[in-house]
């Protein structure tokens, strides 16, 4: 199972972060910064607003301390505060999601073929354009589980719909991810 | 022709978030459905080749990380800078304040009308009383010295009279 068990060394980071001491939240921060920032930079499509709503989110991780469940594991919850910051930000700016768009075109022009050996920053190129490419709402459910980590049934919850529906969601973005892949000549279990 | 079962199931299986029972069911579904257990090995490949945070996530500036950690380890010392605050806040932040101090204004304003209010109200309620009390009141006229403390005793006995006669009873100040 590729389930991410630090729970007990998170709550240890998160007492002393609490407590004020600077160490706990600086090595919590360096643990996730990059699956959170991840996330982010998928979601909105802008670094600069990736950044903004990163800050927000562990501020808001901070102020809100007092409610973090601790028979849950602290990235979900770090991944759930993430997610309600970009849910704010598109209501409040009310951004327009042309980069998709624009990553369409740019994946269009950028197949490549069977024998081609990936570098990591390809497989990484690639992936992204993959994944850029998917329905929000299945792009959406998939950088929660992969990136976050988040259960299923927490992901439903925050997407506020039925836990058959997020996986319907799950279950699709794979598929056209594998697709994506494939149409480029990368097969996953090569 | 994908199983339902791999929708139903096999992510959550694959998420570890199967109790012990339906997991070991769907195991048992995995020895004789082929396409869900390809449909896991190729998760699971997937997994751990792309779907890494290598691939998908991302590294803030250093600027960032320096910012945040500065702002965070900070906070519960000063508070949160104002620059800190998430947007919408900030954004509240002038009209709260313009709010406010309307609501401090108003407030001001009326517990200030409320008091001349009561105040008119209790001069209004004092007047007949007092008219009484002029009206009940008996100009005194004394001849000479001597008899002062008498007329004014005499005086005295028919002013309370009259105001007794009204309705109105003094506070005899001597007996106290």
């Amino acid at each position: 199972m590729e389930q991410i068990d630090d729970t007990g060394e998170d709550q240890e980071f998160f007492d002393l972060w609490l407590k004020g001491n600077g160490s706990g939240f600086s090595k919590l921060y360096e643990k996730y910064k990059n699956r959170v920032f991840g996330f982010l930079i998928k979601m909105t499509g802008e670094r600069e607003v990736a950044e903004d709503l990163l800050q927000e989110t562990f501020l808001a991780a901070y102020r809100n301390a007092f409610q973090f469940d601790r028979s849950r594991s602290f990235l979900s919850w770090l991944f759930g505060i993430a997610h309600k910051r970009t849910i704010d930000y598109f209501r409040h700016a009310r951004v327009e999601t042309d980069h998709q768009v624009d990553a369409v075109d740019s994946v269009g022009s950028r197949i490549e073929s069977a024998d081609v050996r990936l570098s990591n920053e390809n497989i990484r190129k690639v992936i992204n354009e993959a994944v850029e490419q998917l329905d929000p709402l299945q792009r959406e459910v998939f950088m929660l589980r992969e990136l976050g980590d988040v259960p299923f049934k927490d992901i439903a919850e925050m997407m506020n719909c039925p836990i058959n529906t997020a996986l319907g969601r799950m279950r699709l973005a794979l598929k056209n991810i594998r697709k994506d892949l494939q149409k480029r000549g990368i097969d996953g279990v090569l | 022709m994908e199983c339902c079962k791999w929708e139903e199931l096999g992510l959550l299986y694959s998420s570890g978030e199967l109790d012990r029972n339906h997991a070991s069911d769907f195991e048992e579904h995995l020895k004789e459905c082929e396409e869900c257990r390809k449909e896991l090995y190729y998760y699971r490949a997937e997994k751990k080749r792309f779907f890494t945070i290598d691939t998908l996530g991302a590294a803030p500036s250093p600027d960032v990380d320096a910012k945040i950690l500065r702002a965070c380890s900070d906070v519960h010392k000063k508070g949160i800078p104002f620059t800190l605050m998430p947007a919408f806040l900030r954004k509240a932040v002038v009209p709260f304040a313009l709010f406010a101090m309307a609501f401090v204004s108003i407030g001001y304003i009326m517990m200030n009308m409320e008091n001349a209010n009561q105040m008119k109200s209790a001069a209004i309620h004092a007047q007949p009383a007092q008219s009484v009390i002029q009206s009940a009141a008996v100009k005194p006229t004394l001849d000479s010295t001597a008899d002062s403390a008498k007329a004014l005793k005499d005086n005295y006995a028919k002013s309370r009279g009259n105001l007794e006669g009204q309705g109105v009873i003094p506070v005899d100040l001597k007996n106290k």
